[in-house]
């Protein structure tokens, strides 16, 4: 009896629905690749991609694309060390400035109630000693899994008495040197097993007491330089496996010695790379009388060495380090002593390995050397550096830009960290633990101490993460005329200047000395306050924490008082950008209001190259009562330049941000004034200490903020405090039940019906009520992939996640239908000038470009798959007679149906049709007025319909694939589709299976 | 002795003397002082002498709170004391309570920052830093002002100090006035008491006088009679025909 035909319409306006098993999906599809819903039950080619110019104004190509941004009409790329903004008359990028991004993360390792120092870590295969001295006394170790944190040795003592620990790795095992009067020990901890060392075993016992040493990696080995205890020389040797100092009979280069006393300081570096006539051994020394040296061995230390003066200046170089630059071209700083500590400062120089010196610079100044220098994951060398003052103890991450200059990545714990080496040749390793992270030991402050009227602070050991994956990092926004950028460091951009956010140090250790010469005050006590100022090209003023303020009593009549201010030297608000103006505050006799004493016409500017800028004051007390007042007037906050961070948003007129060094960590800025630039106070300050650490994103969902976790959201309702902290009503951020966090901030949009976001379980909608939905099911089958870019695109309905390694997904929210459009791999997305724009890694910007169906001349395939159609149910026994599609023509084509069945991967039929030869070769509107043809369209057939005659009828299952395959060039929309409809009838029973597949 | 002698006391007179010409103090009645409640002896050279130097005084303008005065001294001493505090220069218990309150402030700020929670080292120690400058200042500018209160009270106790100082001069001139003015009447009274005394010895005198002129004028009469017969009998003794004739 012959099968009662039917006729069933599968609707092609679905969207796809990856979440349901194919063979049991009804209601979607199983692809649809670049189609968009412009009407409801029609899926039409989406627009395509135009890509801007990425040629600097130069003509220099822009390779290397990190993020993009907008500020107010502007289009700005991010590469990893440059911002350039787009230039649309010359369709080219206009070079901003230059930046560096390396986020930075702070852990504890050690705080107790004894002070640690002089910090050295090796690391391992996840193993990571951190060695220190103790105040207990001696030489303790903690041994820490990386991966874990898992501390398997806590502060164990290696030794009681010995001084100045430095690691060094071999193959297996992670080696702690430290000195015992003259001798120098070491105890070896084998990785592989990580919860014991070795005994100590005896290097030499012919250090000098001094313990001036250094340890460097050379190929699988490591080398020795140190101070001899008797003789005035230094010895250079090799170190076997176990640590202990190699000779011949080792078969190793013997150790020897060179007749110069290193009574500074001493460092060590090896090029090792079997490279004949590069390989050398260097050892940088300061001796009391040369000055700065170098030496250079051979690497078997056969040869009389290179000897050559690096810098001749005699004042103390207490700590050297140096990198490889080339192969044959050496980099060194040294770190020149001072009698106030921050006024310390780094000088550099370069050396070949023939011996030829460059000329010793300035690199730094108001810093001392922290850590030895190491290469980034961007390539380029950093080095740890650190200001010591009273109360603004910080450690920088400076990156090297030339023997002059470098380039402030990143501040680490601000006002916090434990102030310069105390050793001479004190220098930490830095070691990279994975793609992008380093790992450097750190001192800081643990708390704050008053006994019998001292106050001091004890010091605890943390680790430093620096990470270096920029994709994670330039998060952006813009409050009031800067465009805030999250690199670690957070930069200001205001048009024209790329700057840090606030000021790295404000004026600390004002002078103030008096004198009767000349008229001026009257006798009294004032005191004066500093601030650093400087005005971007907005007209807004950005300012620093004025100084504590400085008394000056004067007496003997008619006073002038000069003061000497430290300038700051850790800036990138310099030269073009303008400098900085040193602006002097003062009390009348006896007052406590701080009037303007420095001029506004000719202020007294801030000078990079130099200590001090010095102040004279004579105004008496009635010529400055009517000046401007120090803004900290009434008790208004001062500004402090916030931590490194990752993440950044704007609430309430607030700039807030997070993924500080401190995770847990969230800052909030004064609330914006107009003519200021965003202030921030560390006493603004939340914390969301539950859930898994670090904040991964923040979202505002109408008057509420909103905190993701990698597991956890929460939200926040506040004003927060007035500028002087009153009323401060941010508490701590309250949790949102769920199971859900956020994994990227990049994926976080907001949309008319809530906040979207990807968790580890896909993308989820947190609505207005906050309600958690788990709204990318449909799309479940994209989780895997890395968000770059979510962008609501309000023109069409739709929200755009894409991702760095692999599609965009689109959802309407209209018709609540997911999409996704192939070729938009990207770096970054986001919306510009209604356009909506994506980076390539590559360096190219493209932007829809609705005037095209192409992506810069690449054919555009939109694609969709039916489910598998199964008319009886599952595995039921169907006969599918014959298909047809229906349609809109809108340009030429070729179209491709694929037909499978019976759930196979394969497809069994392949038709193509050229629309030319189908429907005629004019174009979609080419033809006569309507009326004025002899029929709808004209002479040709637009009625886009074609039937489908597929080779197998017999099947349990069948699903087609619509595609346009245009060759490249061919410009034009191709077809909208509406629905296939089937031709079938229902056999009785189930879908035959082969006998061999019988049980 | 004088060229007049005992003779010219005894003519002019002389202390406790009237002298023949009435000069000198007549002895007289006691008078009553009422400074002292009594009367005195105005020829008593001893009341005599005091009333001279009280006189003196009082003219002089000096009084008991002169120099040489214990009280006076210390009344002095305290006046410069008090131009010191006015002045602003001299020791300020104020000041010194400032100070060590101000002391106590910083380091029990100090201790408090030390004792803050959920605030770092750091931010601690700048927060201490910014407290103790505020607190030096502020003090700084207390103690001025109560240098300035205490100036005021110096001064206004200076001017108490002068005022009543002038006022017990006042006082004291008044009742040196009152002393003077007491022997002045007492010398009035002296001399009147002289002068009458003088009269009454004058008149006793020129009685006597009259009584001696008359007497002096019989026997003048008889002397010049005398006299004249002394001197007619000398003439006619010298020329014995002038008298014969």
């Amino acid at each position: 009896m012959a099968l009662e035909k039917q006729n069933i319409t599968v609707n092609l306006g679905l969207g796809l629905n990856t979440k349901v098993d194919p063979k049991l999906m009804r209601d979607g599809l199983l692809e649809l690749e670049n189609g968009v819903f412009t009407s409801v039950g029609q899926v039409q080619k989406r627009y395509g991609l135009t890509a801007l110019g990425n040629l600097t104004t130069t003509g220099t190509a822009i390779t290397d694309t990190r993020a993009i941004a907008t500020f107010q009409d502007e289009l700005d790329l991010l590469s990893s060390n440059n911002l350039y903004s787009y230039v649309s008359s010359s369709n080219n990028w206009l070079d901003k400035g230059n930046f560096a991004g390396v986020a930075v993360r702070g852990v504890g390792i050690l705080r107790n109630a004894n002070t640690q120092s002089s910090p050295d870590i090796g690391y391992l295969s996840g193993i990571t000693v951190y060695a220190y001295q103790d105040s207990g006394g001696g030489i303790r170790a903690t041994v820490v899994d990386e991966t874990s944190g898992n501390q398997i040795q806590s502060n164990y003592q290696l030794s009681t008495t010995g001084v100045h620990p430095r690691c060094a790795i071999t193959t297996n095992s992670i080696l702690v040197y430290y000195v015992e009067t003259n001798t120098l020990k070491v105890n070896v901890l084998s990785v592989g097993n990580p919860t014991s060392f070795s005994a100590a075993a005896s290097v030499t016992a012919n250090i000098h007491a001094t313990a001036i040493y250094d340890i460097a990696p050379a190929g699988n080995n490591n080398v020795i330089a140190y101070r001899k205890s008797s003789g005035s020389v230094i010895v250079t040797g090799y170190l076997k496996a176990n640590g202990l100092l190699a000779s011949a009979t080792d078969g190793y280069p013997s150790p020897v010695e060179f007749a110069k006393d290193p009574d500074g300081s001493i460092a060590i570096l090896a090029y090792y790379r079997g490279d004949v006539t590069n390989d050398g051994l260097y050892v940088f020394f300061h001796n009391s009388t040369d000055g700065t040296r170098c030496i250079i061995y051979d690497i078997g230390l056969a040869n009389t060495p290179i000897s050559r003066i690096i810098d001749a200046s005699t004042t103390l170089s207490r700590n050297i380090t140096a990198i490889n630059l080339t192969s044959s071209s050496v980099q060194v700083w040294y770190e020149v002593t001072s009698a106030q500590t921050y006024y310390r400062y780094i000088k550099s120089n370069t050396i070949s390995r023939t011996g030829t010196v460059g000329t010793a610079q300035v690199w730094a100044r108001s810093v001392g050397l922290i850590s030895k220098a190491f290469t980034g994951y961007d390539s380029n060398v950093y080095l740890i550096v650190g200001h010591e003052s009273v109360l603004q103890s910080t450690h920088f991450t400076a990156k090297n830009i030339s023997t002059s200059s470098y380039f402030i990545a990143n501040r680490i714990s601000y006002q916090n960290a434990g102030g310069l080496t105390a050793n001479v040749s004190g220098l930490c390793n830095v070691y990279s633990i994975s793609t992008y992270e380093w790992l450097a030991p750190m001192i800081v402050k643990t708390s704050l101490n008053s006994q019998n009227n001292n106050v001091f602070s004890t010091n605890g050991l943390q680790k430093i993460v620096f990470n270096f994956d920029t994709t994670a990092l330039f998060d952006t926004a813009q409050l009031g005329n800067n465009l805030h950028i999250a690199a670690g460091m957070l930069f200001d951009y205001d048009g024209t200047n790329l700057v840090e956010h606030g000021y790295n140090l404000y004026p600390e250790n004002i002078v103030a000395a008096n004198s009767t010469a000349g008229a001026g005050m009257t006798d009294g006590t004032r005191q004066y306050a500093i601030a650093y100022e400087w005005t971007d090209i907005q007209g807004q003023i950005h300012r620093s924490s004025p100084s504590i303020p400085t008394s000056s009593v004067t007496a003997g009549g008619t006073n002038v008082v000069t003061l000497t201010i430290p300038t700051l030297r850790l800036t990138e608000r310099k030269a073009a950008k303008g400098d900085i103006s040193v602006v002097v505050y003062r009390t009348t006799n006896n007052g406590t209001v701080f009037y303007r004493a420095s001029s506004i016409t000719s202020p007294l500017l801030n000078v990079t190259s130099q200590d001090t800028v010095a102040y004279v004051d004579n105004l008496t007390d009635t010529v400055i009562v009517g000046n401007e007042l120090l803004y900290t007037t009434g008790g208004v906050l001062e500004n402090i330049a916030p931590p490194s961070c990752t993440k950044i948003y704007v609430y309430n007129n607030r700039l807030i941000i997070a993924g500080l060094e401190d995770d847990n960590a969230i800052w909030y800025s004064r609330q914006f004034s107009q003519n200021e630039s965003v202030n921030f106070s560390d006493l603004i300050v939340a914390r969301i200490d539950q859930g898994k650490r670090g904040i991964t994103g923040l979202v505002q969902l109408d008057e509420k903020l909103i905190f993701f976790k990698s597991n956890s959201i929460y939200y926040q309702l506040a004003s927060g405090p007035t500028d002087t902290g009153f009323n401060n009503d941010i508490g701590t951020p309250q949790a949102i039940a769920t199971d859900v966090g956020c994994v990227s901030s990049k994926s976080i949009v907001i949309t008319p019906v809530g906040a979207m976001f990807k968790s580890a379980k896909g993308y989820y909608l947190l609505d207005r009520s906050l309600q958690v939905e788990y709204i990318g099911a449909q799309v479940e089958a994209f989780n895997g992939l890395t968000p770059s870019g979510a962008v609501l695109c309000d023109s069409v309905n739709q929200i755009r996640f894409t991702h760095t390694d692999g599609s965009c997904l689109v959802y309407d929210y209209y018709l609540k239908q997911w999409s996704t459009f192939t070729n938009m791999n990207c770096i970054a997305s986001r919306r510009w000038n209604s356009n909506f724009v994506l980076a390539r890694s590559s360096g190219v910007v493209d932007y829809e470009n609705s005037a095209t169906y192409l992506d810069n001349s690449s054919n555009i395939m939109m694609k969709v798959t039916t489910n598998w159609i199964q008319t009886g149910g599952i595995q039921s026994f169907q006969r599918i007679y014959q298909a047809a599609i229906i349609g809109q023509f809108r340009s030429n084509h070729i179209l491709r149906v694929r037909v499978g069945y019976n759930f196979e991967e394969s497809w069994r039929d392949d038709f193509n049709i050229n629309s030319v030869t189908a429907l005629g070769n004019s174009t979609y509107g080419d033809d006569a007025l309507y009326g004025n043809a002899a029929y709808y369209g004209g002479s040709n057939d637009y009625i886009w319909q074609f039937k489908i005659n597929n080779s197998i009828q017999k099947c349990q299952s069948i699903r087609y694939e619509i595609t346009t395959v245009n060759p490249d060039g061919i410009e034009g929309a191709s077809f909208n589709l509406t629905a296939l409809s089937l031709e079938v009838g229902i056999k009785k029973g189930l879908f035959k299976i082969p006998k061999i597949k019988n049980m | 002795m004088g060229i007049f002698g005992d003779i010219g006391r005894t003519i002019f007179g002389g202390e406790g003397q009237m002298g023949l010409l009435g000069t000198g103090q007549a002895p007289a009645a006691t008078l009553y002082q009422p400074e002292i409640g009594a009367y005195i002896d105005p020829n008593d050279a001893t009341m005599r002498a005091q009333l001279a130097q009280g006189l003196a005084r009082s003219q002089s303008g000096d009084s008991a709170l002169g120099g040489g005065d214990p009280f006076r001294a210390a009344q002095i001493n305290q006046m410069g004391a008090l131009q010191e505090q006015a002045a602003g220069t001299g020791p300020s218990v104020v000041q010194d309570q400032l100070t060590q309150a101000t002391n106590q402030n910083i380091a029990q700020q100090q201790g408090m920052m030390a004792s803050q929670h959920g605030i770092n080292a750091g931010l601690a120690a700048r927060l201490g830093a910014q407290n103790t400058a505020s607190i030096g200042q502020q003090a700084a500018n207390q103690s001025a002002q109560l240098k300035a209160q205490e100036q005021m009270a110096g001064q206004s106790g200076l001017a108490g100090a002068l005022a009543s100082g002038r006022t017990g001069d006042v006082n004291a001139a008044g009742a040196i006035n009152q002393n003077q003015q007491f022997y002045i009447n007492a010398q009035a009274q002296q001399d009147e008491a002289n002068r009458q005394a003088l009269m009454a010895r004058q008149a006793a005198i020129a009685g006597q006088q009259s009584q001696m002129n008359q007497t002096n004028t019989g026997a003048f009469q008889a002397a010049a009679g005398n006299r004249m017969g002394l001197i007619s009998g000398l003439g006619s003794a010298l020329m014995p025909g002038a008298g014969k004739k």
